[in-house]
């Protein structure tokens, strides 16, 4: 009877596998960061709660936790981002050789072409200060919580610090993927998330919590435009002979007052941005109609944020000099005077504010236990990234850069709001968990998510690395006394992505109106995003 | 020991708690005022975090009406709502032209949770913190927020031991971080801020003497706000660049009543006085606002609904137009010492 019970429930699991077949991208930094068993099972622990973290994936797990315990969590993260920039036949700017000799430097023309990037240094956002490099390739992200059930009670409140959304990474100032970006802290972090979980009969339980975030967005990128424009001005500039210190036209027209170009260095800009508190709720529900089943869902609302900060933007020597001497000119300055040219400011700085949500989500699964010595999880997750369509960037004044831009992006550029396109997208992922029983103490697991990628074909760039990945992860639990129980989990996540010239307006298309957002015009890039992440969480009752 | 006298000891330290957040809020309320400077202000009026003296009163009723014992802490939890409206002016004079003419009405609810958090270092000396959590919405704007507002850091001594009958003596000091979004970093036509945008430190004494069945107290502080610089902020035409807030100088005075047991009444009055504030401009104008003077009223009624819980309810009027229009709050214990069990 056992043994037919038994099969019926594996063929289940197989036919659940199955199901998991298809197009495989990774969606941002979802759940990668918050609870070492969820890694270790590939995020299906909606009906199989882990710990205290069940608070972010289903509250209603928390009426599991007997007494008072508390919860400590480590979680070690090893990045290794990658980028190739290719230079395909015949890459050129109105012209220019991008892989001949520049005149001016005597160097390559661009740079950039057939270099490679690389970097493994994460950083964190601190508020009041920003981004801070960690000074190892490891980080360590402590997190932690606790829960209350008093003897016979049927609610159990919890509340926990965590780091929901965590995509930090530095670049040296020499990388070429410094134009997408040098540094780039995207976080999230709740430092309060009281919950309550009620439970109503042996059957059914119940969660709510508010969770309180801080978010943070802050960017630090060079900017250079290798567009039909300034492949223009480096042909005249050539023309005039400008390396020879004259200007040939004075009073007329001026052109030498700096050396620009399609690859030349525009300047550098800063932003950041920041909101104290985001705040969202998380709804669960389980059920366990025998002990060898269980099904969970969890809703975690959106969480409609206005981050404000600071912007920053340093223009180049070259590129300020240059407007300088155009708007010096007589035909330069009635030229700049009816397209509201840059004047040539050395820096622009001031207030910026962004309005964003965060993606409300959905996640539904079930735990069978399929055998006495065997468990097999699988859940489904929703997350509404359709609500990332644009980034839409307000600044308190108008700047030049954006008046000079907007003639050639009328729809994504005004003189004081940038629209950074992202056109993201709402996908369904799968994950399945499997736990083998080892002993009364010691379990087993291994897990895989398959994670489809938010970011579509035409968006992708080398700022999110986040294409087709895997999540994969193993992991153990350890029952170390009738009190203490400790995780641990080792969780590997690789993203390759390759994005021809031409493909993506966030990275390399080379039109004349793509002259924001496309640094790498013209040059095939090649991204790969390579994650280690190994946790230990120790939980025991206090 | 009458228990009158405890529960006028209760209320007055309550009091005398209340009053470095109120000296402190209220400087950072000072920024609008007539002429010139009110206009540039304007904006920033509506923003600064107000008058907190009612949660104060409500947070330090559940400190056993004295301080902290030695090893003891406490937190407690409060809401306050306010309402604030008023007309804002934006314009500026130059040789006698008239520019950037706007009015603009304004009407501000503000949500401020607050956590408190008090530790008995010694039996006569309490250090303490205030996290204020704040939601803001401009229903004449349509802009809204959720920020940190500033948390602040106080210490109360009481440097001689409460003998009956005799005038009890506290004296306090704080410190008020900026961790609140600043009303001069953000762009003030799409923000709101939930900070005053400067640090501030204020010293004070509070007093209290039971005069059987009432109790009253009174209060005085002042508070010096650090000067802002390197601001970069468009304000109509021109761009901010630094504020000097001023001095600041508060009083207040009241008393509790004890209506029964479970219930006790409060009323109190606070009156602030602020110094001028310059603002200075990337042009090199100079504004500056004139002092003025600030009034609250405000009524509390403290419930007991266990033997160590009080929860108050309370209600403020602004006396001055400066004030915010009204307040509503409520506060209570936040029990941690039960996670030592």
């Amino acid at each position: 009877m056992f043994i037919k019970g038994c099969s019926k429930r594996i063929g289940l699991a197989v036919a659940l596998l199955l199901l998991m077949v298809g197009s495989v991208r990774a969606q941002l930094t979802q759940n990668l960061t918050i609870s070492p068993k969820a890694l270790s099972l590939g995020n299906a622990v909606t009906a199989d709660p882990p710990g205290i973290m069940a608070i972010q994936y289903n509250p209603a797990g928390l009426t599991q936790l007997e007494g008072r315990q508390f919860e400590v969590n480590l979680l070690g993260a090893y990045l290794d981002v990658d980028a190739d920039f290719i230079a395909p036949p015949g890459y050129n700017v109105f012209g220019i050789d991008g892989l001949g000799t520049d005149p001016m430097t005597g160097k390559q023309a661009d740079p950039v072409a057939n270099t490679h990037s690389h970097t493994n240094t994460a950083n964190i956002y601190i508020p009041g200060i920003g981004i801070q490099k960690l000074p190892a390739p490891i980080g360590v992200l402590p997190t932690g919580g606790f829960s209350i059930q008093n003897p016979g009670s049927k609610l159990t409140f919890a509340n926990a610090f965590y780091v929901p959304m965590f995509a930090n990474f530095s670049r040296k100032n020499t990388d070429p993927a410094r134009y997408e970006p040098q540094n780039v802290a995207i976080q999230r972090v709740t430092y309060l998330s009281p919950t309550v979980a009620y439970k109503i009969n042996d059957h059914w339980s119940v969660g709510l919590g508010i969770h309180f975030s801080d978010q943070a967005l802050a960017i630090d990128q060079w900017m250079r435009a290798p567009n039909m424009l300034l492949g223009v001005a480096q042909v005249l500039q050539n023309a005039f002979d400008c390396k020879s210190g004259n200007e040939p036209l004075q009073p007329w027209i001026a052109l030498c007052g700096g050396n620009v170009g399609p690859w030349d260095d525009i300047g550098t800009m800063h932003l950041n941005l920041q909101q104290t508190i985001s705040p969202s709720y998380d709804f669960g529900v389980m059920w366990t109609p025998t002990s060898w089943f269980s099904w969970g869902a969890n809703y975690e609302s959106s969480s409609a944020m206005n981050l404000t900060g600071t912007y920053e933007l340093d223009y180049t020597k070259d590129w300020s000099g240059f407007w300088q001497s155009v708007n010096s000119s007589v035909f330069g300055a009635i030229g700049a005077a009816i397209l509201s040219l840059p004047s040539g400011v050395p820096r622009e700085a001031g207030n910026v504010s962004v309005k964003l949500d965060y993606p409300q989500h959905f996640q539904t699964g079930i735990s069978v236990k399929v055998h006495p010595r065997l468990t097999v999880n699988f859940d489904v997750s929703w997350t509404d990234y359709s609500s990332w369509d644009y980034l839409h960037l307000k600044f308190d004044r108008n700047l030049e850069f954006l008046s000079a831009a907007r003639i050639l992006s009328p729809t994504l550029v005004t003189k004081n709001t940038l629209d950074f396109p992202l056109g993201f997208t709402d996908v369904w992922n799968y994950g399945i968990g499997f736990t083998f029983h080892a002993s009364s103490r010691l379990d087993l697991r291994m897990g895989v998510e398959r994670r489809d990628s938010v970011i579509p074909k035409d968006k992708r760039s080398v700022m999110a690395p986040f294409g087709g990945a895997d999540l994969w992860g193993v992991g153990m639990g350890y029952r170390w006394d009738k009190d203490t129980q400790i995780d641990m989990s080792l969780s590997y996540l690789e993203s390759n992505e390759y994005i021809p010239a031409n493909t993506s307006c966030n990275v390399n298309c080379t039109s004349i109106t793509n002259i924001i957002y496309n640094p790498y015009a013209g040059l095939d890039v090649k991204t790969r995003l390579r994650a280690v992440l190994a946790g230990l969480t120790f939980r025991t009752k206090f | 020991m009458n228990r009158w006298v405890v529960r006028g000891l209760i209320l007055c330290s309550a009091a005398m708690l209340m009053q470095p957040a109120w000296a402190a809020d209220e400087q950072g309320g000072d920024q609008s005022n007539v002429s010139k400077a009110r206009q540039a202000l304007a904006k920033k009026k509506g923003d600064s975090d107000s008058t907190k003296q009612l949660e104060q009163v409500f947070e330090a009723s559940q400190k056993n009406y004295s301080l902290l014992k030695a090893g003891h802490q406490d937190l407690t939890y409060a809401f306050d709502y306010t309402y604030t409206a008023d007309q804002r002016i934006d314009l500026k004079v130059l040789n006698g032209q008239i520019y950037n003419l706007d009015v603009t009405p304004s009407a501000t609810h503000e949500f401020d949770n607050s956590f408190s958090y008090d530790y008995g270092l010694l039996d006569n000396l309490t250090i303490g913190t205030r996290i204020p959590l704040i939601s803001k919405y401009d229903s004449q704007s349509q802009l809204s927020t959720n920020n940190i507002g500033d948390i602040s850091f106080t210490t109360r001594w009481q440097p001689l031991p409460y003998v009956p009958g005799k005038m009890s003596t506290t004296l306090f000091g704080s410190l008020t971080t900026k961790t609140g979004v600043s009303p001069y970093e953000i762009d003030v036509q799409r923000e709101l801020s939930t900070g005053s945008g400067y640090y501030s430190v204020s010293g004070g004494a509070s007093f209290s003497k039971v005069l059987d069945p009432v109790v009253l107290f009174g209060s005085t502080s002042l508070t010096y706000n650090k000067k802002v610089t390197g601001l970069n902020q468009v304000r109509g035409a021109e761009l901010l660049t630094s504020v000097d807030p001023g001095l600041g100088i508060s009083g207040s005075g009241g008393f509790a009543y004890s209506l029964s047991y479970d219930i006790s009444l409060s009323m109190s009055v606070q009156l602030s006085y602020s110094d001028k504030t310059t603002l200075e401009f990337s042009n090199g104008a100079k504004l500056e606002s004139k002092a003025q003077m600030n009034g609250f009223f405000s009524l509390s009624l403290g419930t007991r609904v266990s033997d160590t819980t009080i929860i108050n309810t309370s209600l403020g009027i602004g006396l001055t137009p400066d004030a915010p229009d009204f307040s509503l709050g409520v506060s209570l214990p936040i029990n941690i010492e039960g996670l030592k069990k």
